[in-house]
């Protein structure tokens, strides 16, 4: 009976992680004591790769700017990739595959989703330096479609590995 | 497998396919959203006044909408009725799931692409509605709680007050989630759930198992 509906299952599943963890994510202790560390460090990640590679960059709270004043971005809540981690996450947890597969491709798919969103600020800040005219369209739409598809392409990465690691298992997979 | 092998599968025609039409698509949705924003006004002042959350929505010549609230001043320098803008941005941002869906169908493989559109733009378009909903609710929500939004602190309380009582915590919460999630999720991963959804045949090729011969797949 169960296994049925198990694409129905799978979608409440995803629905209802996704929606307790945006619930989490909005209170206000929740947002100081992790979201806002978490784009801080963010920042001074960039600014690190970026001072690596020779660019004169400072990393001042959620703002990323050049040592020149030339240029700066501030990095907000909805710029730190969580909300696409926690698609990412919510559409692995529920998923019919091996406890270690969904672990393993969680990790995995977070840094790989996080490593997109550093070009992208990155990418930003020079766009703001030298392109303002673009950095609307790029900021808050062509990025998170890419990111949203970088999440997609994750998953299916994923799904293939782990279908090949685990045959058997992958046969169970939801029915939608 | 070389990366000119992997596009040639079924997997990697999918993904060049859809990323080479997203970037044209965004281009011109960036472009012509102004319209379809004007175009769908009346849908969202219809489902607003249901909602008992505005009056009536008018528009600007810059796309913007003009909320006009039921709301009256208590205090401050202005009199009359609340009127709570929303910028072209934000309604653009709502109007992002387009673009991703119609570059995820017109990727192959995929079932009745024409039926698909259809009825995946109307469930976009009616999500549109829901959504500009919310964000009116979060900005009523904000005017009366007179407090700052949970989800955007750049948006402070205004300088006035209004006579209206103060929504519950719950309340309060609910609209901040609500907005939450019809800004920065509900976009983008409905339009990759209506996909799902919709492409059988899609589906079958990207979630089957590796084994499967992808290319027997054919499109109806």
């Amino acid at each position: 009976m169960l296994q049925r509906f198990r694409g129905l299952i799978y979608i409440a599943a995803f629905a209802l992680l996704t929606l307790g963890a945006m619930a989490v994510l909005i209170v206000p202790s929740v947002d100081a004591g992790f979201t806002q560390p978490f784009t801080r460090s963010l920042v001074v990640v960039c600014a690190g790769v970026m001072n690596l590679f020779g660019a004169s960059v400072v990393a001042s709270g959620v703002v990323l700017s050049f040592a020149n004043a030339a240029g700066a971005v501030m990095v907000s809540s909805g710029c730190n990739g969580v909300e696409v981690c926690i698609l990412f996450a919510a559409a692995l947890a529920p998923f019919p595959a091996p406890i270690t597969a969904r672990i393993t491709g969680i990790v995995v798919g977070v840094a790989g989703i996080q490593i997109l969103n550093l070009v992208r600020i990155i990418s930003l800040l020079f766009l703001a330096r030298f392109a303002q005219n673009l950095f609307d369209f790029f900021h808050l739409f062509f990025w998170d479609a890419f990111i949203m598809l970088d999440a997609v392409v994750l998953f299916l990465a994923w799904h293939h590995w782990q279908a090949k690691r685990w045959p058997v298992r992958a046969q169970a997979e939801p029915a939608i | 497998m070389s990366l000119g092998a992997y596009l040639a599968t079924p997997r990697g025609r999918f993904l060049s396919r859809a990323i080479a039409a997203l970037v044209p698509l965004l281009v011109v949705w960036w472009m012509g959203a102004g319209v379809m924003i004007d175009l769908l006004r009346p849908g969202a002042s219809w489902l607003a006044v249901q909602f008992h959350l505005a009056q009536s929505i008018s528009s600007t010549p810059t796309h913007d909408w003009l909320v006009e609230t039921g709301l009256d001043r208590a205090s401050g320098s202005q009199v009359g009725a609340v009127v709570i803008p929303l910028g072209v941005g934000e309604l653009r941002r709502l109007l992002l799931g387009f673009p991703l869906f119609l570059a995820l169908i017109l990727a192959p493989p995929r079932d009745r692409p024409v039926r698909m559109a259809l009825i995946g733009c109307a469930v976009l378009v009616v999500v549109f509605w829901v959504s500009a909903s919310s964000l009116i609710f979060n900005s009523v929500a904000v005017i009366v709680n007179h407090r700052a939004s949970l989800i955007m602190d750049t948006v402070p309380p205004p300088p006035f007050t209004v006579t209206q009582p103060a929504m519950s915590d719950a309340a309060f919460f609910l609209s901040g989630l609500g907005m939450y999630i019809a800004m920065t999720v509900l976009p983008l991963a409905l339009s990759i759930g209506l996909w799902v959804g919709m492409n059988r045949s899609g589906r079958a090729v990207l979630m089957g198992p590796p084994e499967t011969a992808a290319v027997d797949v054919e499109e109806a």
